[in-house]
C-alpha cells in the first residue's frame, strides 16, 4: 500500500470518489500487534492521529521489527500526541483484542494469506497490484 | 588756423553742399514721384505699425500657448477623472467578482483531511463516497 497510496490519495480520496480505511494484519506476532495497537491508540485521541502514526509507521518500517513501547512513545512525542494517555493505552494492551480480532477476519471473512490485499466495495483483491487495477476496480464499483 | 582745421572745414563745406544737392534732388523727385517715394514710406510705416502688432501678436500666439496648455491642463483632469472612473469601475468590477470566487473556493474540499470513525474503522476521505477501499495490510 505504500506505494500507490499517494496516487490512490490524489486521484480518488482528494476528489471525494473514494474513502480508504486500514485493516490490521499481524504477520509479525508482537512487533506487528504493537504497531497496530500504536495507530489504534492515536487514533483515539483523534482520527487525524490514527492516519499521521499511520503514515510514520510506514515510513519508519525499518525501526519497527525491533521497536518496543518506548519507542512508540517517541514516535507518539513527535507526532504531537499526548504522550501520557498513549502511553497508559499502550502499556494497557487497550486495542490488542481489536487488531487480533481484525486478523483472524481476514481469513474468516476474506480468505486473504496474502498482503497487501485491498476490499474494493467488498470484493477481495489479494496481493499487491497495480495502480491501473486499481482505477478499473473503482470504476467498475462506481459503475 | 591750423591746416587740419581748413582740412576739417572744407570736408564739412563739401558735406553741407553734398547735403543740400541731396535735398533738392529729393525734392524734386518728391514732386515728381510722389506715390514712388511715399509708397515705400507708408510699407515701412505699416511695417513698424505692425511691429507692434506682431508682438500683440507674439503675445496671441503666447495665448494659444497657454490656452492649449490651459486645454492640456482641462484635459488633463478630464482624463483623470475619466481614467479615475475606468480604475473605480475596474475596482468595482473586481470587488463584484471577488465574493464569487471566494464562495467558489469552498466547493472544492481536499477529502484527505477528512476522517472520520465508522464502526471498527477509521476512513479517510468523502463518508458519502461511493468506493470504500479497505487496505488489509501490515506495518511491518
Amino acid at each position: 500500500m505504500l506505494r500507490t497510496e499517494p496516487q490512490l490519495m490524489s486521484e480518488f480520496v482528494s476528489t471525494g470518489q473514494v474513502r480508504l480505511g486500514f485493516h490490521h494484519i499481524l504477520d509479525h506476532g508482537q512487533a506487528s500487534e504493537y504497531a497496530s495497537m500504536a495507530t489504534e491508540c492515536a487514533g483515539e485521541q483523534s482520527p487525524t492521529q490514527f492516519w499521521t502514526m499511520h503514515d510514520l509507521l510506514f515510513s519508519s518500517q525499518s525501526q519497527l521489527f525491533r521497536a518496543d513501547k518506548a519507542t512508540y512513545n517517541a514516535f507518539a512525542s513527535q507526532i504531537g500526541l499526548d504522550v501520557a494517555a498513549f502511553g497508559t493505552c499502550m502499556a494497557n494492551d487497550t486495542h490488542l483484542a481489536k487488531v487480533r480480532a481484525m486478523n483472524d477476519e481476514r481469513v474468516s471473512e476474506w480468505s486473504i494469506r496474502r498482503r497487501p490485499s485491498f476490499v474494493i466495495n467488498g470484493k477481495v483483491y489479494e496481493g499487491g497490484i497495480p495502480f491501473n487495477a486499481f482505477e478499473i476496480a473503482i470504476q467498475e464499483a462506481i459503475g | 588756423m591750423p591746416k587740419y582745421w581748413k582740412r576739417a572745414l572744407t570736408a564739412s563745406a563739401r558735406l553741407t553742399i553734398l547735403a543740400l544737392l541731396l535735398a533738392a534732388l529729393w525734392a524734386l523727385g518728391a514732386c515728381g514721384n510722389m506715390p514712388e517715394v511715399e509708397a515705400p514710406a507708408e510699407e515701412d510705416v505699416a511695417l513698424e505699425e505692425v511691429a507692434p502688432a506682431t508682438e500683440a501678436d507674439t503675445d496671441t500666439s503666447d495665448e494659444p500657448v497657454s490656452e492649449t496648455s490651459e486645454v492640456a491642463e482641462d484635459a488633463g483632469p478630464e482624463e483623470a477623472v475619466v481614467t479615475g472612473e475606468m480604475q473605480t469601475d475596474s475596482e468595482e468590477e473586481i470587488a463584484a467578482e471577488t465574493p464569487e470566487e471566494e464562495v467558489a473556493v469552498p466547493a472544492v474540499e481536499d477529502w484527505t483531511q477528512h476522517f472520520v470513525a465508522e464502526g471498527q474503522y477509521i476512513y479517510v476521505g468523502n463518508p458519502e463516497a461511493a468506493v470504500t477501499i479497505l487496505d488489509v495490510s501490515d506495518f511491518l
